[in-house]
């Protein structure tokens, strides 16, 4: 428990050491996050666009029939 | 061979075949960047000595050198890709060039940030006009410059024409940043390795260096290739094999 405290403390310098490395994991978050979200918007938009031209293809082919 | 060559290009850069190329890479990339990053930060925040100098405030050192590294590499990249784009107008490399700019520019602020914080314990000062933390910060502003500008014109391919322009004539301050601290007198410390030197770092420091540096790059692929999917997809959208691929059906890239 006290190498835990001893190894958080960083040597007195844990303020300089875990900001930095927070910074670097909120970095990650945009990059891993932001690619997932960025898919994820980019298929429902696509599946959406998908759904309406296959809605606007059905009517038609009901009066053609 | 010079047909062939633009042959073969042009089949890999069209956009089901780099989708598909995407698609089978992109899950490696992702799993062996995740395992890297572990294996390096773990090495570099418990295994690796303490400096005798610095302390522990060097293990800034896992995160700082890395991103500028990557600052460094993902702006060559971006500028070869616009280059590319501008002389064989290949679309596919326009998009890896617009997609790699905010990454770019993120690995830069990372830089610059961490690179701050390690330089008060260790300086005394967050912040110093030298050459090398000069360059970089212009780096930045290259980066985020080609973003607006590829954002302000609506015609896309003269949108990629002018931002590629900027990208291409921006790559002279790579080789300032990269030398900055051998031709000026600065705060920055000298490059870690030197080739008839060697490392002025310990072995132990070394390979979680390494590790965590290789975890970056895979980092940069993987998310370069996940995004050029998702900019090919929205695209494309109109076209049969987008169609194919949604409505379920696996289309052969």
């Amino acid at each position: 428990m006290e190498s835990l405290s001893n190894w958080l403390n960083m040597g007195g310098y844990a303020a300089f050491v875990w900001s930095a490395y927070a910074l670097w994991a909120l970095g990650f978050a945009w990059l891993v996050g932001g690619t997932f979200i960025g898919r994820n918007k980019a298929l429902q938009q696509l599946a959406a666009q998908q759904r309406r031209a296959a809605l606007k293809e059905s009517p038609q082919r009901g009066t053609a029939a | 061979m010079a047909s062939r060559f633009w042959t073969w290009l042009h089949k890999k850069g069209s956009p089901p075949v780099f989708y598909g190329m995407a698609e089978r890479w992109s899950p490696w990339l992702g799993w062996a960047s995740l395992a890297a990053l572990v294996v390096g930060l773990y090495g570099g925040l418990v295994l690796a000595p303490t400096d005798y100098q610095q302390g522990e405030s060097y293990r800034i050192i896992y995160i700082h050198v890395p991103a500028a590294w990557m600052s460094l590499f993902v702006y060559m990249f971006m500028a070869s890709m616009a280059a590319v784009g501008i002389i064989w107008r290949l679309k596919i490399a326009d998009t890896m060039a617009l997609v790699a700019a905010p990454i770019g520019a993120m690995f830069t602020a990372l830089a610059l940030a961490t690179g701050s914080i390690w330089g008060k314990p260790t300086w005394g000062t967050w912040w110093v006009w030298d050459a090398r933390l000069t360059s970089e910060l212009i780096l930045l502003f290259l980066y985020l410059g080609y973003i607006a500008l590829y954002n302000a014109m609506e015609d896309e391919r003269t949108a990629a024409r002018a931002a590629g322009i900027l990208a291409l004539v921006g790559v002279v301050n790579i080789p300032i940043i990269h030398f900055s601290v051998e031709w000026w007198h600065s705060l920055h410390q000298g490059p870690l390795l030197d080739l008839k030197k060697g490392w002025s770092l310990q072995p132990e420091m070394v390979w979680p260096l390494l590790t965590t540096m290789a975890g970056f790059q895979l980092l940069f692929f993987w998310a370069l290739f996940r995004r050029s999917q998702t900019v090919v997809l929205l695209k494309e959208a109109r076209s049969k094999w987008v169609g194919a691929m949604l409505s379920g059906d696996r289309p052969r890239f």
